[in-house]
């Protein structure tokens, strides 16, 4: 038998893989409808439409302003009333409410009906080009936090992480989204990636868990590019907005914010988000808030 | 007689931890194998083989460990499959006449699936929820299957320099491997046919024309086939690693069907100073889950329309060699989004406890897909050459240099593509790149082989 002896020399492999900007050659579409509805405790239901756009279309400045689909009949119905929404057309800090339509009198701005925890929803559209839309959601019951700290992070003396304990309770099926703001330095409420979760390995169980500050996506804002992204800090104060949601509005963030985080990436799988909408894209939303102040010190 | 005792454990672990969080995922196989082959010569005309195989087989799909905090997750028991999987052959390899040859045989093949085993049943109308789960003793049955796979080939000679060869094969398949994205990954899982999984069923045919030219300078051939797969399987759509975990992989499988069809075509040079081949196949593979693409036919990852290779080899002379190889295929088909669309990341309208209201202005650019697999990566194609330097033969050695260059063109070949957005929603300045990734541009190698 012969023996090889084999020695690779030289070898000049650049292994750095190499990457350029091309430009894909997509067929056209037939644009949807897109629904974002919303149904709060306390607050009157709201839902916005929009549409979906070719995926390499430029995004203008008003690409967001254009999209709203206005003109369209939008019904809740509790399971005892329906209304019909009442269409705003306005703009708040420049962002365009067009195919806004909320649960509002349409004189005296009254709320026409208001969220109740353990009630379910359905949704009814019909757009003015005729474009029928439908959904059912539940408004859960609230499943408030115990309790809520800031813990600075090991070796870093003033960041840390916002801190909850909470007790799931022994039934499957239980969701939950978190929300956080500082006070006087957030405009609202930043839902941080991975703000979502169930209770399918947790069932029944009471424990503490870590949250991240959460940013804008993509923000130019030092702090979101510092030492400091990603940290509360000593001297913040961190309302909690932490959400009880329907399983179909788990469903819709978790394939929504794995489809922004791995941002079209191979390893993603190329699927739809998971809707709970009849006729269009989007989410028929229920959130159930309890909120909790923390005082970063 | 030729007998064999095989035994294969592949393991495959992967785990991350950072500050609060630890995880860990971990899949693998494990084989014995014992197999006998015999051979028997009943008289000149006959070869006959048979012989039997058998194995053991403990499949060890995804499974995970995580850790958030003090919160050790609970996953649920360490899935685990266990089959049986034995086959007896018997083939026989007949000259009938001089020019006409028949190759003929069955192979009777056996799975079993059997416990330890936990099989969990989901409530249809609430998926991650579990009604139930049944649960299978060591060694007990939880599904089997018994089929035979009848294969036949013959050649006819038509006369010295050309002869025409046709076959049909049936085949059983009782491994199977389903993957998530478009990228083969650890996280892929391979899982035996059980009672959710039917074994896939493939029947081929094949037709071809053999000639060879100038006194057997040049071999040439052409060939057709069509092959037929059933009981194929796949993640339905949407399906994520997490939806393995304290649950049976195969719970979240589609069940569809795939066939093929094409041509190939090749030519041979085998003698004198300048030789090599030159091969091209025209292709079509395509697959229909009534679960996936709407039910709509659509083509395989690697659906290869037109796959070429050349490769030609020179002798300059005792010391010198040289050599080019030359590959084209097709790009893999690719899923891409059709659609995309703004969500607010939260409900627009903030009303905090003290009445203080906001506006969130986080979007998110979703992607909407449509067809399955549609698009084209760009197509790969190389070029590699290289130069041989043999030193004379010494009595118990030689050696030899290679002086090689990998892909000569440098040509950029896709790897795969993914998207990158920029800016944000804030300044209004949101976009979405595509952008292409290739390994290994131009590589010259130097060599050194040394025999002895």
């Amino acid at each position: 038998m012969k023996k090889y002896l084999i020695l690779i020399l030289a070898s000049v492999a650049m292994m750095s893989s190499c990457e350029k900007n091309i430009e894909l050659d997509l067929p056209p579409i037939d644009q949807k409808v897109v629904v974002e509805g919303y149904v709060e405790n306390g607050l009157p239901p709201y839902v916005i439409l929009s549409k979906t756009e070719p995926y390499f279309d430029p995004i203008g400045q008003n690409t967001i302003n254009n999209l709203p689909v206005r003109g369209a009949m939008v019904y809740i119905s509790d399971g005892i009333d329906t209304v019909q929404l009442t269409e705003l057309d306005t703009s708040i800090n420049g962002v365009s409410l067009g195919g806004f339509y909320v649960a509002l009198d349409s004189i005296t701005f009254l709320p026409t009906m208001i969220g109740t925890p353990g009630t379910t929803y359905s949704l009814n559209i019909i757009t003015a080009a005729g474009e029928q839309l439908s959904s059912i959601a539940k408004l859960p019951m609230p499943i408030p936090l115990d309790s809520t700290w800031f813990k600075v992070q090991e070796d870093l003396d003033s960041l840390g992480w916002a801190w909850a304990r909470l007790s799931d309770p022994d039934t499957l099926g239980n969701a939950y989204r978190w929300f956080a703001k500082r006070l006087n330095k957030d405009d609202f409420f930043i839902a941080p990636l991975g703000s979502i979760f169930e209770d399918r390995f947790i069932n029944g169980r009471s424990f503490n868990f870590p949250y991240n500050r959460g940013s804008i996506q993509n923000s130019e804002a030092e702090e979101d590019n510092n030492e400091e992204a990603d940290y509360y800090k000593k001297g913040d104060t961190i309302v909690v907005k932490f959400c009880t949601i329907d399983f179909a509005t788990y469903e819709f963030w978790r394939d929504a914010e794995n489809q922004v985080s791995s941002n079209g990436s191979p390893f993603a799988v190329p699927s739809n988000v998971k809707s709970n909408i009849t006729g269009g894209r989007g989410i028929f939303a229920t959130y159930t808030a309890s909120f909790d102040t923390i005082i970063a010190n | 007689m030729n007998t064999s005792l095989i035994f294969n454990d592949y393991k495959f672990e992967f785990g991350a931890s950072q500050q609060e969080f630890d995880f860990k995922i971990f899949s693998g196989i494990r084989d014995y194998n014992a197999k006998i082959d015999l051979n028997w010569f009943p008289n000149i005309l006959h070869n006959v083989k048979f012989g039997g195989n058998y194995i053991y087989h403990r499949f060890t799909p995804t499974n995970a460990y995580a850790r958030s905090g003090d919160v050790v997750f609970d996953l649920g028991e360490v899935t685990r499959f266990y089959a049986h999987d034995a086959a007896l052959y018997l083939n026989d390899e007949w000259d009938v006449t001089e020019k006409f040859r028949v190759n003929a045989g069955v192979r009777a093949s056996y799975f079993a699936h059997v416990g330890p085993f936990s099989r969990y049943v989901e409530d249809p109308s609430f998926p991650g929820k579990f009604l139930d789960t049944i649960d299978y003793a060591q060694g007990r049955k939880v599904a089997d299957y018994l089929n035979a796979e009848p294969r036949f080939s013959m050649r006819y000679e038509l006369n010295k320099s050309s002869s025409v060869k046709a076959s049909f094969t049936q085949n059983y398949q009782y491994i199977h491997i389903a993957s998530f994205g478009s990228v083969s990954l650890p996280t892929d899982v391979w899982v035996p046919s059980t009672d959710k999984v039917k074994p896939q069923f493939g029947t081929q045919y094949s037709l071809g024309y053999f000639k060879n030219l100038k006194d057997n300078m040049y071999e040439t051939s052409v060939e057709v086939y069509y092959k037929e797969m059933k009981n194929q399987i796949d993640y339905e759509e949407g399906a994520t690693p997490d939806g393995d975990v304290r649950n049976n992989p195969d719970n979240n499988f589609v069940f569809g069907k795939g066939w093929s069809y094409g041509a190939e075509f090749f030519v041979k040079k085998s003698m004198g100073k300048l030789n090599g081949w030159i091969g091209y196949t025209l292709s079509y593979t395509k697959r229909k889950f009534p679960d996936l693409n709407q039910g709509r036919e659509f083509s395989a990852k690697y659906d290869r329309r037109h796959d070429a290779s050349l490769v030609v080899v020179y002798d300059h002379n005792k010391k010198w060699t040289f050599g080019l190889t030359w590959v084209y295929a097709t790009g893999d088909a690719l899923t891409l989004p059709a659609e995309r669309y703004f969500m607010s990341a939260g409900p627009p309208v903030n009303i905090d406890q003290n009445g203080q209201v906001g506006v969130n202005n986080n979007f998110y650019i979703l992607s909407g897909f449509d067809k399955r697999n549609d698009y084209r990566q760009k197509a790969f194609h190389r070029l590699d050459i290289s130069a041989t330097l043999r030193s004379q033969k010494q009595r118990n050695y030689e050696t030899e240099w290679v002086f090689a260059v990998y892909n000569f063109y440098g040509r950029q070949n896709p790897y795969f593509i993914y998207f990158d957005v920029q800016g944000n929603s804030q300044d209004g300045n949101q976009q979405v790149q595509a952008k292409q990734v290739s390994l290994f541009s131009v590589i010259p190698s130097v060599t050194y082989n040394f025999k002895f």
